[in-house]
């Protein structure tokens, strides 16, 4: 089973998240900013498949986030999708040279994170 | 959206309102504070980026106008004044009346866009120029040429034509939504936009997921164009006047293509320029998977070029190397997996230098174009994938077989938030338990005296104590959960505090103490009207003005102070007010005009009880108190809620130096211990709180004082009265014996009470009489029995008050 880590300080942005991969069979855990993100990704037993990052949190954003990630051994591959309300291009700019995968704008479209998700962590095969 | 989000959002953002509120005024308070600024920015944020979830644009749009003046209070352009936090505050209250609205009908009103363009209008106009977070789309679209806030599928072109768009100026957006029926209308929409004027840019897609194929209608166009075009906006009209209604044209601002388009110095890590970029193929017979992996292969290219500190390339390689490695599995391109790990290598070795994983890229997207297929190194392979792409099977539908973890507790969050109906409704199924076990009790007696099996009657009552005991448990555990700490109650007076004072002209310091102090949700929520009166009373004519109060020897601030604190079963909360206090004096002489009191009452009376007749009904209006004592409206009110809650009031007054009340409430007051007592024919109860003890008396230890009746119970005397005679029931024949005889305590006063008889003490759920019934006093509620009688339970607080 795949397992996902969705990153925000909003509750009820992460139920959404939560509930759409979950129904796509994810196994999925939450931590409200970039720290707890952090120790919980580098505590699991069973690593993570995949972060889904807000970029506005208290404490450390998600741009520090990735950033972090980034430059831990442990964490480095994991792939990132980064999700703002920043619709101009200066935030996914910003997200890409972090090191995010993907940078959608909030709300994200649920199919289409579904399946972008599932892409990006191998869940689709032939 | 589910409705389970609905409820989380209503929920989180109620909180994040009432921390909006509480950060607001501290901040008046405390001047520009950096951290605090931030954190109220952050809730409206949160607030925002939580209600984009749900189609409530208004509501959305004013939180948003709302983060736009933080933002610009946070990065120092904009100070608030207390004007500006009147009108955030007052949004904020707006958005609290959506929340309800929401919760009560699921959508908001068709006056909401109206409400919302007021508010967001009064809130932009505070916005100060030169942030860029400030377009007006009104302004906007009054000037021609003006840019407007970009759309946001702007994302969707790749970042190197941004970069050439912007060295070319400004240019327009078009997102084209053709008419479903465009076919019969005679509209060609690919051709309507291929023949665009300077187009730049554009793509096709689907407008939503594609049906199933039997379901699919090839009549009904449900695609969407997006363009850039570099001619002038008229020129694009003119083009566009026949679907001009299908058409949402912006003029996007050069800066907004590319932030960075000037500052070409900075090192950024260019790919090698021989590898030339393949665009998306723009065929639409791609399968929808095989579309959504050429535009996140496109993303991780964009990922590889973007400016880079030497510190994140090794990650941002990893990673890549990972997503690739799936994708390219998607697509079946195994040459290109088998050439991965090298191309990983490489890149990694040479920081910023991704040249071999682009040209894998690259060659993935020319591969999956398939009009024109290029001659690939590797015949075999290549014709294996052009041959398997497009039968992919379409995988989602298929992946679901996994079902979500149960068992893994330590995974699950520790805090549950729970709609406080679903706890009530537990609360009442133990209540009704509670009452329902006390019908066993009458069970065993029924087996003794009408059945005659006495090990029955034994047995059922062994049943009873466990039955007992576990619903005590039950009840406490359920009365555990239900316990909020009293500061809910408190949290709107820092706003009542301010706005009051600053309309009385008053300077008011508000002190909160305790408010970790715990009670069952009703009796916080029971607390919280008397509270907010005799708040609102403190300040209205506790505190004195500035002036007044420097006359007095007084710092001009008053402050008032409330304090909550437990106390065994009960809670006890303070309002104490350093202001001009009352006279006992002035009330007495007010009370004996009102004829309330006989004049050799007033005699009697005592300062201190002078003070509690400001409770009296009937004795404060706000016109004649106000201006007498500085205490006023409507004290009888509070005290009675205080009452229906179980609760007891005082007060306490120094004139000149201030007033403090004492509220004391029950810890919780959903099951109530009453006696049963019989009086004739009829039970009554009595609560069990107020009974000191029960015991029998012969008749001839009755003392005749006058025509009153009293015993002398250890060296005390204790008024006695006969409960027939007090309820008006037809006299009992007169008692052979001992008389049955309770000794109640009402605060500090204790009486006799005659009854026929001292039954059981029971558990009961009190409810309090409704409809006609509720206008008498004398009676504190109704009880449901065990054995389906219903019992009145007395009120002896006011029983003692008609001695």
């Amino acid at each position: 089973m795949k397992r996902a880590l969705v990153v925000d300080d909003a509750l009820t942005v992460r139920l959404y998240h939560r509930q759409l991969l979950e129904a796509i069979g994810f196994e999925v855990e939450e931590a409200a900013n970039g720290i707890e993100a952090l120790e919980k990704g580098l505590s699991t037993p069973t690593p993570f498949d995949l972060f889904l990052v807000d970029v506005n949190m208290p404490k450390m954003d998600g741009y520090r986030l990735v950033a972090e990630m980034r430059q831990s051994q442990e964490l480095q591959a994991i792939p990132v999708i980064m999700v703002s309300t920043e619709s101009r291009p200066r935030g996914r700019d910003l997200a890409l040279q972090t090191g995010a995968n993907l940078y959608l704008v909030k709300p994200a479209n649920g199919a289409l994170l579904q399946q972008q998700a599932q892409l990006l962590v191998g869940a689709i095969e032939q | 959206m589910s409705a389970q989000l609905l409820e989380a959002f209503l929920a989180e953002a109620r909180e994040l309102l009432e921390q909006i509120g509480t950060l607001a005024l501290e901040l008046e308070q405390q001047g520009q504070d950096a951290d605090l600024i931030n954190s109220l920015f952050r809730a409206v944020h949160t607030l925002k980026g939580g209600s984009g979830l749900f189609d409530i644009v208004p509501f959305t749009q004013v939180v948003h106008a709302a983060e736009d003046i933080l933002s610009q209070v946070r990065e120092g352009q904009l100070e608030l004044t207390p004007e500006h936090m009147d009108q955030l505050l007052s949004a904020m209250d707006q958005i609290g009346f959506w929340l309800d609205q929401l919760e009560s009908s699921g959508t908001l009103d068709d006056q909401a866009p109206a409400i919302s363009e007021r508010f967001t209008l009064a809130l932009r106009s505070i916005l100060g120029g030169g942030g860029d977070s400030a377009p007006s789309d009104s302004a906007a679209e009054s000037e021609e040429a003006a840019p407007d806030a970009p759309p946001d599928w702007l994302l969707r072109v790749p970042e190197a034509k941004r970069t050439e768009l912007a060295q070319q100026g400004n240019c327009i957006a078009i997102l084209y939504t053709p008419d479903e029926q465009c076919f019969f209308q005679g509209h060609d929409p690919l051709l309507t936009i291929n023949t665009l004027p300077n187009l730049a840019w554009w793509q096709i897609a689907a407008r939503e997921p594609w049906p199933e194929l039997e379901a699919f209608d090839p009549y009904r166009c449900v695609l969407g164009i997006l363009a850039l075009s570099q001619a002038p906006l008229e020129d694009v009209r003119h083009h566009l006047r026949y679907v001009s209604d299908q058409i949402e044209l912006s003029i996007v601002a050069a800066s907004d293509l590319d932030p960075d388009a000037t500052p070409a110095a900075a090192p950024t890590v260019e790919d090698a320029p021989e590898v030339s970029d393949q665009e998306l193929p723009d065929d639409q017979t791609l399968n929808a998977t095989t579309q959504l992996v050429l535009e996140l292969l496109q993303e991780q290219r964009d990922c590889l070029r973007a400016q880079v500190v030497p510190e994140l390339w090794t990650g941002r390689v990893a990673s890549v190397g990972a997503v690739l490695r799936h994708l390219l599995t998607v697509l079946n391109h195994e040459d290109l997996i088998a050439q991965l790990p090298e191309a990983l290598a490489q890149s990694t070795a040479n920081s910023g230098q991704a040249a071999a994983l682009l040209e894998m890229i690259n060659q993935a997207l020319e591969r999956s174009r398939p009009p024109a297929p290029q001659p690939s190194p590797e015949p075999a392979l290549e014709a294996a994938a052009s041959a398997e792409t497009p039968t992919e099977p379409e995988p989602t539908t298929e992946r679901r077989q996994t079902q979500p973890a149960a068992g893994k507790d330590d995974n699950r969050q520790r805090v549950l938030k729970v709609d406080a109906e679903r706890i009530d409704t537990l609360m009442d199924l133990v209540g009704e338990l509670i009452v329902a076990k006390n019908a066993l009790p009458f069970l065993a007696r029924r087996a003794v005296e009408e059945f005659k099996i006495r090990p029955l009657s034994k047995e059922i009552k062994g049943h009873f104590n466990i039955l007992n005991r576990i619903a005590e448990e039950m009840q406490g555990a359920v009365m555990q959960v239900r316990m909020i700490p009293v500061g809910t109650a408190f949290q709107r007076f820092p706003r009542l505090v301010r706005d009051i004072s600053r309309k009385l002209g008053k300077q008011v310091q508000l002190e909160l103490q305790g408010e970790d102090t715990e009670a069952d949700k009703n009796v916080v929520s029971d607390l919280s009207d008397p509270l907010i009166h005799l708040v609102r009373n403190a300040l209205d004519h506790g505190i004195e003005t500035p002036s007044e109060r420097i006359e007095s020897g007084k710092p001009p601030t008053g402050r008032i102070r409330i304090k909550a604190h437990q106390q065994e079963d009960r809670v006890l909360i303070e309002i104490n007010d350093d202001g001009r206090g009352m006279d006992p004096t002035v009330l007495k002489r007010k009370a004996y005009e009102k004829g309330l009191l006989t004049e050799e009452a007033l005699e009697r009376l005592t300062d201190q009880e002078a003070l509690q007749l400001i409770f009296a009904a009937g004795f404060s209006t706000a016109e004649s108190i106000s201006d007498l004592s500085g205490r006023g409206v409507g004290m009888d009110v509070v005290r009675n809620a205080v009452q229906r809650a179980s609760g007891d009031i005082i007060l306490d007054s120094t004139l000149g130096l201030g007033t403090t009340v004492r509220l004391s409430l029950p810890l919780s007051m959903t099951v109530t211990q009453v006696m049963i007592i019989r009086v004739g024919d009829e039970d009554f109860g009595v609560i069990f709180d107020t009974v000191r003890e029960t015991l029998r008396l012969p008749q001839n230890e009755v003392q005749r004082i006058k025509q009153h009746e009293a015993i002398i119970l250890r060296e005390r005397l204790l008024p006695l009265h006969r409960l027939d005679h007090l309820l008006g029931l037809p006299e009992t024949s007169p008692q052979q014996g001992d008389l049955s005889v309770l000794v109640v305590g009402v605060g500090s006063t204790d009486f006799a009470l005659v009854v026929d008889d001292v039954r059981e003490g029971v558990d009961v759920i009190l409810k309090p009489l409704e409809g006609v019934m509720s206008s008498f006093p004398l009676y504190a509620g109704t009880a449901l029995l065990g054995d389906g009688r219903v019992l009145l339970v007395l009120n002896l607080k006011e029983l003692l008050q008609c001695l």
